[in-house]
């Protein structure tokens, strides 16, 4: 039995790692919307799927370790958040999965039908708002009576917390920062993450869907929003609260937060990679930084603009004609920027790299 | 509209209505909960808790106090009262009389004043207005009073004062009468008010108790003063805190005043009465030394976590940071207060039984801190292991080495010796203090033993090569080895050393070598001359002579010789091949900064142009830097270098995430580090792979339990934590003095020998821990008197009272020269310290300051009696028999001295006072001679003053101590008394015919 349940346990610690967890969100994601959706819509599928993530965290917390990081009064809105997530991921794509099937008909989608009977502001509205906020203030007053705010002593200066953790919901950039330099992942990218969504109104000229869920109408539009909501935000939340621990060294749910553990850090510059491996220059870096990561700096603008170009006149042709150009190029920039993150994660899983563009005298490193 | 809207409502009925309301109801008992959850704080209870208790002692005492009321009294008093009240009633009429005209009285008078002071103030105002209109004029000389218009106000404002003035007399006269007719009525009713008094009298403390006591009762006022809400206006059950300005908490970026809010739940912490109740409400412990208001170290004034840590300001059980003692207190605590580990919290209580080594924080400028016996037992524990020799703390920096010199070694142990001591230095002898430094629990594999092999080689000869030479230079022929164990039982040997044919008494950590094996480590010779002047060899040393005599130098060193080990002298040496120790200073080369940086070519190289004792040499050289023998022992080329450890003046506030714990798995504290450190100090590399030269090193102490918390008490209380005065404490001029000659003292062992201080207190006859605090009777002072638990006079005087006592020019001689002897009986001998002028110097300031005597000598007055003084005098001396034990003028003769049970020759000679003794002191051990000379066989015959001979001098028993102390005095004045040192009788040696009186001697 113990050695089934090791098997388990390090099965499951091997399957967290960020390379392969990632991968294969990247693949269920995938499944889900483009081959599983009217499997997943079912009714049955969102009991199956609360359902085992309850077992699997109930019968989890026999392990020591597991139960310490799930149960920590900070972590434990998380674990309800992830189930929130399940729950109105299924619901909006069980609502896409009915609609479509009445578009596919011809027939009036299920928000329209019931847009039609109208009802009182007085009493109905107001006393379902009023009824939601008594329900929320109550869930409010339980949290705040069982669970203590986690308040800790005065900041030390030469005793920080070992692993130092942002907020629960800054976790997902601060997993950013593992991949690029604090002036990308901490300044750029939210602004850019902000930006985005302030502007999808504005780039967004598709009239369809206003007012229901339908996923054949708004394929593009869904498909990349949730790639960045589920995968590039709650999944590296989930990584930084519960498998991210001291020295935020990588830690399966069932590992024991080691302070001691170590990991292989031999990452490198891609101009070394250049310079180094090939014998380029007899192996010596340039002293000049245009000449030692010219590669690099003709890759990442390389990057922006053969994609653009791409998506413009290949891919995305349609969509290009339909937008215009301005909303079109605004489009593609935040797309390519987004997609910047997992391009340089595997970049890092598979060859180590460190720095696409490294120029640590100015600060600038990609 | 209401009506038709129904149809279009999206919920139909009532439904929305009730889901409002049960949701309202559900959010109104939330809130109340939220309230309740917030407004019941652990500490109320505990506050109510105490109000009950309190009520139910007071309960107790008023119990007591009724019964110490003298029940016929009360009857008196009661049936005098019940008396006085049956006349009253009798005479009801005249009562009722008195009455009514009393309040008649008592109208008039009041309506007289109102009228008075009505008319009074009346005139007041036309006085301010007179003023105003005229009087600044007046004052600035624009007009004259004698102005019409002045004038004419002037007396009509007079006019009115004179109706002022009636009217005052009209009050005073109804006063007069209101008050006669008071005196009429207290006279009615004076039986019956003066039979209240005594009642109330009576009754006083009863009275007292039951209003106290109906101040801890639990009324309605207080429930509703307690309640939800209004208590922010003035609840009964409050915080209480204890605010300390001076001393400051740091919180990182400031320093904020420190603030105890402990006393909320500890509510009779400073409160005696509560000394057996349980926590929270047990009084301290040690009210006369702590928070007790008349205490050294009042409430106010040092608050509770200056020395038992903890946080504070909380008032939660679990987050104050309270901390279990042991195991079992931790599974109760989390049973009963569902306690748990504060991992944040920096400042954690210390566990109770260490507590005592926080007095460092305050007490930092004296070796030994007053009453704190467990601190001050750690600090001869560390003394004794020298733990100061390799880490540096602060305030010890004035002790010397804590080891014997190598300077000179090679003329004293063989490279043999040395060899197989150093490998395991208690193969030779189980008691030594020397840690094992090799073939530790560290050194796992086959090639490190053989690298330890090689260093040990390289490290002996390195020391042996660096030796002096030194040549002996006294030589006697052996004695007799009986003879010389009486005389190492008698003559003080004991009071330093321990040995297996005396039981011990003490633990490891004592001043100087355990000698049960002496026998295999030297030779005849150097003993001999060691014994003779240890100075020859160790210039350093703190061995004292004692002036021994050929004979019985020769009967000790045969004694001291056949206390052999055989199976240490079994032992191989052992040797290494030149090869490994090449392996091994290459291991030292390639870190050495002088090769960096370091490649394999070059220090091979290196290496092989050394010659073979270079080789052995820098090897060994570089051991010694490595192991830190230097620390302990004063090494030739090391004298100036420092210690392998770390600092320790500030490790109990080492965070403990700074220190290594290696895989061990255990809690994470601090003393449970130090712990498993003192008993292996290569526990953390357990499991760990290193490379040879990262291997642990501290040399193994292998503590036992008792040490190892000594030494845990000493270190937590070594902290950073910075208290300036006036909390912290600050040594007055005379302390200064005191301290310093304590610290020659400790230096010289005195202590080893004589009671210096009177540490030792003995606990009243009915306290439980009697005996096994008699045990430890000896522990800090006066170790030697174990052996003379017969009688203790037949062992070194103690010196409690010794500054009162001597005049500082005696102690000054005799320090210097104490060669003649005081109690002639006495086998033990006062050694030759051979002090420096400055030692002595520091001793005899450090008397004169603890006796708070004329320094540095008082004029050495001349004593004259009158005849009838002295004839008085003798009259005393006679009947008190003094002459039985004390000697006047003569030596004690040796019949005298062989005598069992006498006194003669333990007893001072008298003619030796005047020049040694001061007048007061003498004055003082007449009256309490137990208190001045604890054990003494003097007695006192003025007990509570009352005079042993009332026919002498009406039996005035002051002025009969005084006589006897001038009469002393005078005995040797000129005479004995004066005669220089140098004339004395030198000290006598043993004469075999004497039975040495100890209880154990010869018990192994």
């Amino acid at each position: 039995m113990a050695t089934i349940g090791n098997f388990i346990t390090s099965a499951i610690n091997a399957f967290c790692q960020p390379s392969i967890l990632f991968t294969a969100s990247c693949i269920l994601f995938y499944l889900v919307f483009f081959r599983w959706r009217e499997k997943f819509a079912e009714k049955k599928t969102l009991y199956w799927m609360e359902g085992s993530m309850g077992v699997f965290i109930f019968v989890s917390c026999l392990n020591p370790t597991f139960r310490s990081v799930v149960t920590k009064p900070d972590n434990i809105p998380i674990v309800g958040m992830l189930f929130l997530v399940v729950f109105f991921t299924w619901l909006a794509v069980h609502k896409m999965v009915i609609n479509d099937r009445l578009i596919d008909q011809g027939l009036d989608v299920e928000n329209k039908k019931e847009a039609k009977e109208l009802v009182f502001t007085w009493p109905d509205l107001v006393f379902s708002e009023f009824i939601c906020s008594i329900i929320a203030w109550c869930v409010l007053l339980i949290w705040s009576i069982v669970l203590k705010a986690p308040l800790e002593e005065p900041a030390n200066p030469v005793e920080t917390p070992n692993p130092s953790k942002a907020p629960w919901y800054f976790l997902g950039l601060q997993e950013m920062l593992v991949y690029y330099d604090p002036w990308l992942a901490g300044v750029v990218f939210p602004t850019l993450i902000v930006v985005g969504l302030i502007l999808i109104p504005f780039i967004d000229i598709n009239p369809k869907g206003n007012g229901y869920y339908t996923f054949k109408e708004r394929k593009f539009a869904i498909t990349s929003f949730l790639f960045g909501f589920l995968i590039l935000w709650i999944l590296l939340i989930i990584y930084g609260t519960f498998l991210r621990g001291p020295n935020w060294n990588f830690f399966g749910p069932y590992e024991v937060w080691d302070l001691h553990k170590l990991e292989v850090l031999k990452n490198v510059n891609l101009s070394e990679y250049l310079f180094r491996s090939t014998g380029l220059n007899g192996g010596k870096l340039p002293d000049n930084p245009f000449l030692r990561e010219g590669l690099g700096m003709v890759l990442v603008i390389g990057y922006f603009v053969y994609g653009t170009i791409l998506l413009q006149k290949k891919w995305m042709k349609n969509l290009y004609e339909k937008m215009g150009k301005p909303r079109f190029y605004i489009l593609v920039g935040l797309l390519l920027s987004m997609g910047a993150l997992p391009i340089k994660m595997v970049l890092r899983w598979l060859i180590n790299l460190k720095y696409i563009v490294g120029i640590p005298e100015w600060f600038f490193n990609i | 509209m209401a009506n038709n809207a129904s149809d279009d409502r999206f919920y139909k009925g009532n439904t929305i209505i009730k889901v409002f309301a049960i949701s309202s109801i559900v959010m109104l008992v939330f809130t109340v909960w939220m309230i309740l959850d917030d407004f019941g704080r652990e500490w109320k209870g505990y506050q109510s808790q105490f109000m009950a208790l309190k009520a139910k002692k007071f309960q107790e005492q008023i119990e007591v106090a009724k019964g110490q009321i003298d029940e016929a009294k009360l009857k008196e008093i009661q049936d005098k009262l019940a008396q006085a009240e049956k006349e009253i009633e009798k005479k009801s009429t005249e009562e009722s009389k008195l009455e009514k005209t009393l309040t008649n009285a008592k109208t008039k008078m009041a309506n007289a004043t109102v009228n008075f002071q009505g008319e009074k103030a009346v005139w007041d105002v036309e006085k301010y207005q007179h003023e105003a209109k005229y009087g600044h004029k007046i004052a600035e000389g624009h007009m004259e009073l004698t102005d019409p218009k002045a004038k004419k106000s002037y007396d009509a404002l007079m006019k009115h004062w004179d109706e002022v003035q009636k009217l005052r007399n009209v009050m005073n006269v109804r006063t007069q009468e209101y008050e006669a007719k008071q005196v009429e009525n207290t006279t009615f009713f004076e039986a019956k008010s003066q039979a209240e008094k005594e009642l109330k009298l009576l009754r006083s403390e009863v009275d007292r108790l039951e209003s106290a006591k109906q101040g801890a009762e639990l009324t309605l006022s207080k429930l509703i003063r307690n309640s939800p809400v209004l208590d922010m206006a003035s609840p009964t059950l409050k915080l209480q805190q204890i605010v300390l300005p001076t001393i400051r908490d740091d919180i990182y970026f400031s320093q904020v005043q420190k603030v105890d809010r402990c006393t909320t739940c500890h509510l009779a912490i400073d409160l005696p009465g509560f000394e057996k109740e349980a926590q929270p409400f047990r009084t301290h412990p040690k009210l006369d030394l702590m928070l007790g208001s008349s205490s050294p170290h009042p409430i106010d004034k040092i608050g509770c976590t200056v020395c038992h840590e903890g946080r504070g300001t909380s008032t939660e059980f679990s987050r104050a940071a309270h901390t279990p003692r042991n195991e079992e207190q931790k599974k109760e605590w989390e049973k009963k207060y569902h306690w748990h580990e504060q991992h944040h919290t920096i400042e954690k209580m210390i566990p109770l039984q260490y507590t005592e080594g926080k007095c460092r924080v305050c007490h930092k400028s004296t070796e030994y801190v007053p009453k704190a016996e467990k601190l001050n037992k750690a600090v001869q524990t560390i003394r004794g292991a020298g733990c100061f020799g390799c880490h540096r703390i602060e305030g010890w920096d004035h002790m010397r080495k804590p080891a014997p010199s190598l300077k000179r070694v090679k003329g004293k142990l063989t490279r043999d010796w040395i060899m197989k001591w150093v490998r395991k230095p208690r193969s030779f002898n189980q008691w030594t203090r020397m840690p094992a430094q090799f073939h530790q629990s560290n050194i796992t594999s086959d090639e490190f033993k053989q690298y330890q092999e090689a260093e040990l080689n390289a490290l002996t000869d390195y020391i042996m090569e660096e030796s002096d030479n030194y040549k002996p230079n006294y030589y006697t022929a052996l004695g007799n080895k009986a003879q010389g164990k009486e005389v190492f039982g008698q003559v003080g040997c004991l009071g330093c050393h321990q040995i297996d044919d005396f039981p011990r008494n003490r633990g490891r950590y004592g001043q100087a070598p355990d000698l049960s094996t002496i026998g295999s480590k030297v030779s005849k010779d150097w003993l001999t001359t060691w014994l003779k002047n240890p100075k020859h060899y160790w210039q350093g040393t703190v061995m004292p002579s004692l002036r021994l005599s050929d004979g019985e130098i020769g009967d000790l060193t045969a004694y001291l010789l056949s206390k052999r080990n055989e199976e240490f002298e079994k032992l191989e040496a052992g040797t290494s091949d030149l090869e490994t120790q090449k392996r091994v200073l290459k291991l030292y080369l390639l870190r050495d900064p002088k090769m960096a940086p370091a490649t394999e070519t070059k220090v091979d190289s290196y290496i092989s142009e050394l010659k073979p004792h270079e080789v052995v040499s820098k090897l060994g050289k570089a051991a010694m830097t490595r192991y830190g023998c230097y620390g302990c022992h004063e090494f030739k080329g090391f004298e100036m270098a420092q210690g392998i450890g770390v600092e320790l003046s500030d490790w109990g506030s080492r965070p403990t995430n700074k220190l290594d714990f290696g895989l061990q798995e255990m809690e994470h504290t601090n003393y449970n580090w130090a712990h498993a450190k003192l008993a292996n100090t290569r526990v953390w590399d357990k499991g760990i792979v290193k490379e040879y030269l990262d291997l642990l090193r501290m040399p193994n102490f292998e503590m036992e339990e008792e040490d190892r918390n000594s030494v845990v008490t000493a270190v937590l209380g070594m902290t950073a934590q910075k208290i300036d005065p006036p909390s912290a404490k600050v040594l007055t001029a005379r302390e200064t003095f005191i301290e310093e000659g304590q610290r020659i003292v400790h230096q010289y062992n005195c202590q080893g020998c004589h009671m210096v201080e009177g540490i030792y207190q003995a606990l009243a006859d009915d306290d439980p821990n009697k005996e096994e605090h008699e045990k430890h009777k000896w522990d800090l002072e006066g170790r030697v008197l174990s052996y003379y638990s017969e009688d203790e006079t037949l062992g070194p005087p103690p010196l409690v009272t010794e500054g009162g006592r001597v005049r500082s020019d005696w102690v000054h001689n005799f320090l210097n020269n104490p060669t003649h002897r005081l109690r002639e009986k006495l086998k033990i001998r006062m050694p030759s310290f051979n002090l420096t002028h400055d030692e002595v110097n520091k001793v005899v300031s450090y008397w004169a300051a603890q006796g708070n005597l004329q320094f540095p000598v008082a004029t050495l007055e001349k004593v004259s009696l009158t005849s009838t003084q002295l004839s008085n005098a003798k009259a005393l001396f006679n009947k008190l028999q003094c002459a039985n034990c004390h000697t006047v003028g003569r030596e004690a003769t040796p019949s005298e001295l062989a005598e069992e049970g006498s006194s003669k020759g333990l007893a001072p000679n008298l003619a030796r006072a005047h020049g040694r003794l001061n007048k007061d002191w003498i004055i003082q051990l007449l009256k309490e001679p137990g208190k001045m000379v604890p054990g003494t066989r003097m007695p006192g015959y003025w007990p509570e003053m009352q005079s042993p001979a009332p026919e002498i001098m009406g039996g005035d028993s002051k002025a009969q101590m005084e006589l006897l102390a001038n009469y002393v005095l005078s005995l040797g004045q000129g005479g004995f008394g004066t005669k220089p040192e140098s004339e004395m009788k030198p000290v006598s040696n043993l004469s075999s015919s004497m039975e040495f009186k100890v209880s154990a001697a010869t018990s192994k």
